[in-house]
């Protein structure tokens, strides 16, 4: 364990995440973990990590954070204009800072997320199996808690040498700038009335003011579920129809399911 | 371990299980809609001989249900729906009847009084319901250390609130619906709060953290403040 970044603003939001700790549900506890998957793991192996190791998750304002020995890190997901000593550098790349080097970040751009990797993973408090912060219990990576001034981030043994200048190719990115959700209908998609089930398809929402890791609460067309049970009877007798034969409704039913809407992001539940 | 090949004596119960996609890598088993312990016992049974199989990511048992999670690059949803119709038919082994925790409630709750109103029924007739039966912990779940405990007598229930709250105090106690629960830490909820309990739910540093396990019972007596 060495010492090599020193947070000196910490932005809107950042936390120590890794992938979730999967097997924790029998206390209730939500897995979390970082909301951006395939930015994560990408971050990790420009820098020569497994994609388990842990990243730092940078929301919508990133950090300001200086050098305290070399290292390689790597910025990846949304893009907040990355600097080095106020010189603009790639996203996506393994990039090598000497010390005393000075990591912060300008306007975003797009997206919410950004993810930070450092040759060798984050150290930070393993809770249940993982590194991630779960704040609402205050455990996991930085104390449980979102990095503050003063903190220090260190590194665990370095297991692969790091390169520096490694880099993924754009067109491996996922369309990160597609916002149209792939979604199947769920065993629940009968409790909503035919308009809302158009309206939950065919219109566009905008992410409210009260969303978190945790949920989204989305804005838009209000959408009119029959009630807290959908009928039984009758849901269990179109369930019959529609596995018995190939019925127009049928076809209909299954282009539902294979409809998919490009982009696909994972909503995960989170902290 | 319920026996493989069924008991001759005793036929095997009718299975009646139903089994949607949930997402490409998930379904869900449905083995009823009832707030039923006999088919709760089944969920978690079903769940956990899901758990063996490889293909399985994992299992998790609800109140009447089971969602599985698994690797579409190892099995199919029709493979999978085949073989939780064929587990489901297993008689789940014999449950020992799991532990009492007796909680202690303080009736003064945010909605206590529109719950009332609605139920028309008085605070004190409220409490004398709320504490009467023996509740079994359906499900752990939804934040850390909350169990879905029910049934309620059929004189509470009462559909979640409309708007959910985006904050509730940790130690909240709350019905919706024919269940009731407690908050173990401060989170969003929907439920209608009726009470506060001093005791601590979820302990992160314990082994196991939650104090609540699946098939718990749960024993509210009215406290002081």
């Amino acid at each position: 364990m060495n010492n090599i970044l020193r947070v000196v603003a910490p932005g809107l939001f950042t936390t120590v995440q890794d992938l979730g700790r999967p097997n924790a549900t029998a206390a209730g506890v939500p897995p979390g973990g970082a909301m951006d998957r395939f930015a994560h793991s990408a971050a990790n192996l420009l820098v020569g990590n497994d994609v388990s190791a842990a990243s730092l998750e940078c929301t919508l304002f990133g950090p300001t954070l200086t050098v305290d020995s070399p290292c390689v890190i790597a910025i990846t997901g949304a893009d907040f204009e990355p600097r080095v000593n106020g010189i603009a550098v790639p996203m996506w790349t393994a990039l090598a800072l000497g010390e005393g080097d000075e990591l912060g970040f300008g306007r975003r751009h797009e997206l919410a997320r950004a993810y930070i990797a450092v040759a060798g993973g984050i150290a930070g408090d393993r809770w249940l199996g993982s590194m991630s912060t779960n704040l609402m219990v205050g455990r996991g990576g930085m104390h449980g808690r979102q990095l503050q001034a003063g903190d220090t981030i260190a590194t665990g043994e370095q297991w692969r040498p790091a390169v520096p200048g490694r880099e993924l190719d754009a067109t491996l990115l996922p369309p990160y700038g597609d916002r149209t959700l792939h979604a199947i209908p769920g065993p629940h998609i009968g409790r909503l009335a035919a308009p809302s089930r158009e309206a939950l398809f065919g219109s566009a929402f905008i992410v409210g003011i009260d969303s978190n890791r945790m949920g989204y609460r989305l804005d838009g067309a209000t959408l009119d579920a029959r009630g807290e049970r959908a009928p039984r009877c009758r849901s269990r007798r179109r369930w019959r129809r529609v596995t018995s034969c190939a019925s127009p409704r049928r076809r209909s039913r299954r282009r539902l399911r294979c409809a998919r809407l490009s982009a696909r992001r994972s909503t995960r539940s989170a902290d | 371990m319920p026996p493989r090949r069924s008991d001759p004596a005793r036929p095997r119960p009718r299975v009646k299980v139903r089994v949607e996609p949930l997402g490409e890598s998930a379904v869900l088993a449905e083995l009823g809609t009832r707030l039923d312990t006999a088919l709760n016992t089944r969920a978690i049974a079903l769940a956990a001989a899901l758990k063996k199989r490889r293909d399985v990511r994992q299992a998790l048992a609800a109140h009447s249900s089971v969602t599985v999670q698994f690797n579409p690059e190892q099995v199919t949803h029709e493979t999978i729906a085949a073989a939780i119709r064929r587990l489901a038919t297993r008689r789940p082994p014999v449950e020992e009847p799991g532990r009492l925790h007796r909680i202690p409630v303080v009736y003064d709750g945010a909605d206590l009084e529109m719950v009332c109103a609605q139920l028309q029924i008085s605070p004190a007739r409220l409490t004398e319901l709320h504490c009467r039966p023996i509740y079994r912990a359906f499900l752990v779940g939804f934040v850390p250390g909350w169990a879905y405990l029910g049934p309620v007598p059929d004189e509470l229930v009462l559909p979640r609130r409309v708007v959910p709250r985006t904050q509730v105090p940790a130690g909240a106690v709350a019905i919706a619906g024919q269940q009731t629960g407690i908050y173990p830490l401060a989170s969003p909820g929907g439920w209608h709060l009726i009470g506060r309990t001093s005791v601590r739910l979820f302990l992160p540093d314990s082994d196991p953290p939650s104090l609540f396990r699946v098939g718990d019972r749960v024993k509210f007596f009215a406290a002081q403040a």
